[in-house]
């Protein structure tokens, strides 16, 4: 049986790798939470290379400009149009930053217009419950970034199913610490991103 | 009165009494001719000529017919013929010089007068009532639009059998009307089943008799046929990818299934710089280029330079965008200078650099186009000291360059003690410097052809960005450099070799420079021992419910059933079976291009009366997809 | 056999059968056969028969056979299988038009017909046999038993997208899954189970008795490996070879897979050059599909442009080869499906032709207006060529 590989894509324009510990903290959390057989390590993958297609999940980030090449966008419609799932993140939390503006131009271009994931989207029941939508991160209520609590998240659906799950929410910081620091936390704050592998192995 | 005024006054209203009926007749029957010709369907301008012709003869025949009016002889015998009692007192009277007593007072003229008008109205009546019927058959023939239109509607309906109702959906006229600014011209087809046209096209569809009971929608939506007796017509603007325009009177109906093609976006390439750069410092001038097209006329662009200044977790960008660029053509070229000073560019940030052009949709636009994005990157100054950036192994390009740079330095002291060395002693040495000289060939060569590497890293995946040189020009040329120092270092000539040399290493260095420098620190790569912390979390998740993701009739087995519907219906209704076709082919255009264009194929030989059966056999076969994925088994029935 | 005294007539339509034994029937008819006859000449023979004819007949015929059964998958269709000379090429066609052309090499054939409409007829020189596309199924759903991952979650979506009704229970944690339906394993409510892995074991006994009761169930490497599948399994799957991708793209054709060691009572449904990938048994009244590949989605994510299809067809197939399906005619449907075996029926087996004591064969009548025809060409011609010479 394969196994599920985190992958964080490569992208020519800007700064992909700059939440560098978040798969591994993520790849930590579905093997504590739950028996998905998962490799130990991630893997980066360049967008620009057919390989990506065997990746159905892909991680984004960046604060950089977000722009595909022509290469880059033909991929990615392929993996979604076959039903894979990116997961984008802006590393930036600042919707007046670069990389949101030029991801969400990019993402229009290159998906379709993403729209508005209702805070009782199947996403957030996947497995564990977040009733109240996507997990605030302390970034933005530290008042960083935009100075916003982004309420929702936005999403491209390829029929009823979540193609690109696009968060300005920085869930990139959030979640870019070494696995072993974990046990400092009261609440485990990579739980959110444990319901995007699973909705996204399940649906 | 006198007799002879009498009769001189009889003549008169005979001549204009014949001269009526002569032109009533003959009006009558010209229009019989041509009301025949429109219920035979064969009104054409032959048509006419000849029921004129017919008219005109006929009005000829009676006026030599009655050539005898021209005689008062034959007038007065003509009254005689009335009133036989007169016994040639008329005629004699007629042909007297003068007024003869006897006769002026033995025949009385008033009581002549109303015998002769009440002939001549009967006369005139017949002809002015055959007038009147043959106006009133031409009024209802096909040859007039109140004919063609509502009396052969009321007839049609109330005498199916005896007048068929006027096919208003039979022949139908198409007008595609192109949007102005993509300069195509308008055509015109006559009862097309499908058409495909640019977006934005307006349409105008027309069709024999008034507007009346015509019923015209698209998609479902009723349009509004307007026109005259004549003609109808319904006019509908292209705005979506497909269309199905179903026209339809009394119980005749037609379908036309329209595409919609959507105006593309430029295109726009950037063909200078050709790939990203990095430098050491905020000072780079040099051109930019890109070339644009658009499948109708790009009519401006620009450079777009987006600069993003910051470091951590604070960026800031801006956009600055260079002089637009006019075009009026299907194609355009864009030049610029870039130079960081006018754009205040500092250490540390990144210029991103890209062309946008715009097309001259003015309907549905414009479209934008933008090129792919190139990145200069100016290093920062601490960057190289920078422990936030991990030192990886030197990529196989920069250790070929440090070995390249060593190597030119023994070649030169080679060269230098030439004289002090025996020539067996130069001869060794310089084949030496080949040896690893060839050494720096086969690597730059591996790295060119993206053999694996010993000294690359190890992960697979990563390895990927080591083949960043593959067609890099400098690569290229390094690698034909070497060839030459080689040959000339095997052959003991290392002064020749030197130049070749030199060139060698500088396409290293451009080689090595062209790499995005911080991509070279890698990212500290954490290990999960997964079975270690397998279910330890202290939260549990919960079961959720998963929901249908597709339809349940899946496209192909829709396809199939109304394909075997069509295929039932063919024999007994044709048109039915062609519209059942047309709209399976609406449905199977996005999902299923083949069969779509198999079935377009069969509607036309369906149409044309000619034999559709390769076309439906090409339909089955699309629906069919991939059948011998696994070979069917004779030892095993299934299910 | 015809003895002296019996007549041999040519038959070549049905009025010169009828024309030929009508007013003198003869007590031993013997026939030369240029092509199977049809339904009602075969009717008439065993007419002749049965009035107390001695029937024989000789002639180079084509043994014909066929039959159709529907395929128990949510797109329908049927699969036509034709037993037919192996050096002869059949043209199979039906209602709508040809198709396809086949040959049965091993003297059978199996045609799989996605659409059809009316009769489908296998056509070879003078020789046909049809039958009649009408028996219909009644699906029920499918079962999809996994734990979460690309394989389960592209396998259910594929079916999904094929049209078959799915229910999935995919295992997430130990106590938690991602369900979909779901209901007891029983005939009435599932037509097949697909079990992917070990998660499916705590439901092994239930689908078991699913099995043995009719159901059909797919099996996967992960789950024939579990020692509670070991009576459904056919054999304990060989390890999966390492296959180096020489390019990025991973297709059915180029897909590893763990070796299904066939036992006396499968029957290999795919087989390739490294062993059998696909094999089946039977377990009491149902069906046991053992596959070898672990990792199909490849093939939809990573096997080009027709790759999705590819997969969905596949594992379509596959179920249809499986799962329990009820299967009603709706009437009794006109078919010709084995004329040869019918034949043989009324009239026994060929026999070689005797002499016949017939003045002239049945075609007699056309070979004579040939020769008329012949001789006023001849005629035409001299006098032509005489007027020349004068």
């Amino acid at each position: 049986m394969s196994e599920f590989v985190f992958c964080t894509g490569r992208y020519e324009s800007g700064d992909w790798d700059s939440a560098p510990s978040l798969p591994a903290n993520l790849i930590d959390s579905i093997a504590r939470y739950t028996s998905i057989s998962v490799a130990p390590s991630a893997v980066i993958v360049p967008l620009s290379s057919p390989r990506i297609l065997g990746y159905p999940l892909v991680y984004l980030t960046g604060h950089l400009p977000f722009r595909f090449s022509e290469a880059e966008r033909a991929n990615a419609r392929k993996l979604v149009e076959r039903g894979g799932m990116f997961f984008i993140d802006d590393h930036n939390h600042d919707v007046g930053g670069v990389f949101h503006k030029t991801a969400l131009e990019e993402i229009t271009r290159t998906f379709g217009k993403p729209s508005v994931l209702r805070n009782d989207h199947p996403l957030y029941r996947s497995f564990f419950t977040f009733p109240d939508g996507p997990p605030a991160t302390s970034h933005e209520l530290n008042g960083w970034g935009d100075n916003l609590v982004h309420q929702n998240l936005l999403a491209v659906m390829n029929g009823p199913r979540i193609a690109v799950l696009y968060s300005n929410k920085d869930y990139s910081s959030e979640w870019n610490y070494h696995p072993d620091n974990k046990r400092f936390s009261s609440v485990d704050n990579t739980r959110f991103g444990v319901n995007i592998v699973v909705y996204a192995l399940s649906r | 009165m006198t007799l002879h005024a009498f009769v001189q006054r009889v003549q008169r209203q005979l001549v204009i009494a014949t001269i009526a009926n002569g032109i009533a007749i003959a009006a009558g029957i010209t229009l019989l001719t041509l009301a025949a010709a429109a219920f035979a369907k064969r009104a054409n301008p032959f048509a006419v000529v000849i029921a004129i012709l017919a008219g005109a003869l006929l009005l000829g025949f009676l006026a030599w017919k009655s050539r005898a009016l021209s005689s008062r002889t034959r007038v007065a015998l003509w009254v005689e013929e009335l009133v036989p009692s007169l016994n040639y007192a008329l005629v004699t009277a007629a042909e007297a010089r003068a007024p003869v007593a006897e006769i002026e007072s033995a025949v009385r003229v008033e009581t002549l007068r109303p015998l002769v008008r009440a002939r001549l109205l009967r006369t005139t009546g017949r002809s002015l009532l055959l007038l009147g019927v043959a106006s009133v058959v031409y009024l209802i023939s096909p040859a007039t639009s109140l004919g063609r239109g509502r009396v052969r509607a009321v007839l049609g309906q109330t005498f199916p059998r005896v007048v068929a109702p006027i096919d208003k959906v039979g022949s139908l006229t198409v007008r595609v009307i192109p949007p102005a600014y993509s300069r195509q011209r308008t055509i015109e087809q006559k009862d097309p089943g499908s058409l495909t046209t640019l977006s934005g096209s307006r349409i105008l569809l027309r069709g024999p008799g008034s507007p009346e009971g015509v019923i015209v929608s698209v998609d479902d939506t009723p349009l509004k046929a307007t026109g005259s007796e004549d003609e109808w017509r319904v006019t509908l603007t292209v705005n979506k990818p497909v269309s199905v325009v179903r026209a339809s009177y009394l119980d005749k109906s037609r379908l036309i299934v329209i595409e919609g093609i959507p105006d593309k976006p430029p295109r726009v390439v950037l063909t200078l710089p050709l790939r990203d750069t990095t430098l050491r410092t905020p000072q780079f001038n040099g051109s930019l280029r890109a070339e644009a097209a658009d499948d109708f006329g790009v009519t401006d662009g620009y450079f777009e330079y987006l600069i993003v200044s910051g470091s951590g977790e604070a960026f800031n960008g801006r956009t600055i965008t260079s002089q637009p660029f006019r075009f009026d053509s299907r194609t355009g070229r864009l030049n610029a200078e870039l130079s960081f000073a006018n754009l205040k560019v500092g250490a540390g940030d990144v210029v991103s650099v890209r062309a946008i052009v715009r097309d001259n949709n003015t309907l549905s636009g414009p479209s934008i186009g933008t090129s792919d994005t190139r990145t200069f990157r100016v290093a920062r100054a601490d960057e190289y000291d920078s422990v936030s950036i991990e030192a990886a192994a030197p990529p196989p390009v920069d250790s070929s360059a440090m070995s390249q740079r060593m190597l030119i330095l023994m070649t030169e002291a080679l060269v230098k003690k030439q004289k002090k060395l025996t020539r067996k002693q130069f001869v060794r040495e310089s084949d030496d410097i080949a040896t690893l000289e060839d050494r720096i060939r086969k690597r730059v060569y591996d790295i060119i052809y993206q053999m694996d590497s010993p000294e690359g890293p190890g992960d697979t995946e990563e390895a990927e960005s080591e083949i960043q040189a593959i067609n890099n020009p400098d690569l290229k040329q390094a690698y034909d450099a070497l060839w030459d120092a080689v040959r000339s270092l095997r052959i003991a000539e290392p002064a020749v070799a030197l130049p070749p040399m030199r060139i060698a290493l500088k396409a290293l260095d451009r080689a090595r420079l062209a790499q995005r420098l911080y991509l070279r620190g890698a990212a500290p790569r954490i290990v999960i021992n997964v079975e270690r912390v397998r279910m330890t979390g202290k939260e549990k998740g919960s079961s959720s419910v998963r929901t249908r993701q597709a339809d349940e009739d899946s496209l192909r087995r829709v396809l199939a059933a109304g394909f075997e519907n069509a295929m039932a219906m063919r024999a007994e209704n044709s048109q039915l079976a062609i519209d059942q076709l047309a709209l399976l082919r609406v449905r199977a255009l996005e999902g299923a291009p083949e069969f779509a264009a198999a079935i377009r194929e069969a509607i036309d030989l369906m149409r044309s009366n000619r034999d559709a059966e390769p076309a439906f056999a090409r339909a089955r076969k699309a629906i069919a997809g991939s059948q011998t994925t696994i070979p069917l088994s004779a030892e095993w029935g299934g299910g | 056999m015809p003895g002296d005294a019996s007549r041999t007539v040519s038959v070549s339509g049905t009025a010169d059968l009828v024309r030929a034994t009508r007013d003198e029937p003869g007590s031993a008819l013997h026939f030369a056969l240029g092509g199977i006859p049809t339904r009602t000449e075969r009717a008439w023979l065993n007419a002749l028969g049965s009035a107390g004819s001695e029937i024989s007949w000789s002639g180079n015929l084509a043994p014909l056979a066929m039959a159709s059964r529907p395929v128990s998958s949510p797109l329908g269709g049927y699969v036509i299988s034709v037993s037919a000379p192996p050096d002869k090429a059949l043209l199979l066609r039906d209602n709508i038009s040809a198709i396809d052309t086949v040959t049965a090499a091993s003297g059978f054939a199996s045609i799989p017909v996605t659409v059809g409409t009316g009769n489908v007829r296998a056509v070879t020189g003078r020789d046909s046999a049809y039958v009649a596309l009408r028996d219909t199924v009644g699906l029920r759903r499918v079962l999809v038993l996994g734990k979460a991952g690309w394989e389960t979650k592209f396998l259910v979506t594929a079916l999904e997208e094929s049209g078959w009704r799915v229910d999935a229970n995919i295992s997430v944690a130990p106590s938690a899954s991602v369900n979909q339906g779901g209901a007891v394993i029983d005939t009435a409510t599932y037509s097949g189970v697909v079990a992917l892995d070990e998660s499916a074991a705590s439901r092994a006994r239930e689908i078991a008795d699913f099995v043995r009761t009719g159901g059909g169930l797919v099996m996967g490497v992960a789950a024939a490996r579990s020692a509670a599948f070991a009576a459904l399994r056919i054999s304990p799957p060989g390890p999966v070879p390492e296959i180096l991708n020489t390019d990025d793209s991973v297709s059915h054709s180029s897909a590893a897979f763990a070796t299904v060691q066939l036992t006396p009572e499968a029957v290999p449904i795919e087989r390739r050059p490294e062993g059998v990938s696909v094999a089946a048994r039977r377990v009491g009244f149902g069906r046991v599909v053992q596959i070898g590949y672990t990792e199909t989605w490849r093939w939809r994510m990573q096997g080009g442009t027709a790759g999705k299809s590819e997969h969905a067809d596949w594992w379509t197939q596959l179920l249809s080869q499986a799962v329990y399906a009820r299967r009603w005619t709706p009437e009794q449907p006109l078919a010709d499906a084995a004329p040869y075996a019918n034949l043989i029926d009324i009239a026994g087996a060929a026999i070689p032709p005797v002499r016949s004591s017939s003045p002239l064969p049945a075609h007699s009548g056309q070979v004579m207006w040939l020769l008329l025809l012949f001789g006023l060409l001849l005629v035409e011609w001299a006098s032509r060529r005489l007027r020349g010479a004068r």
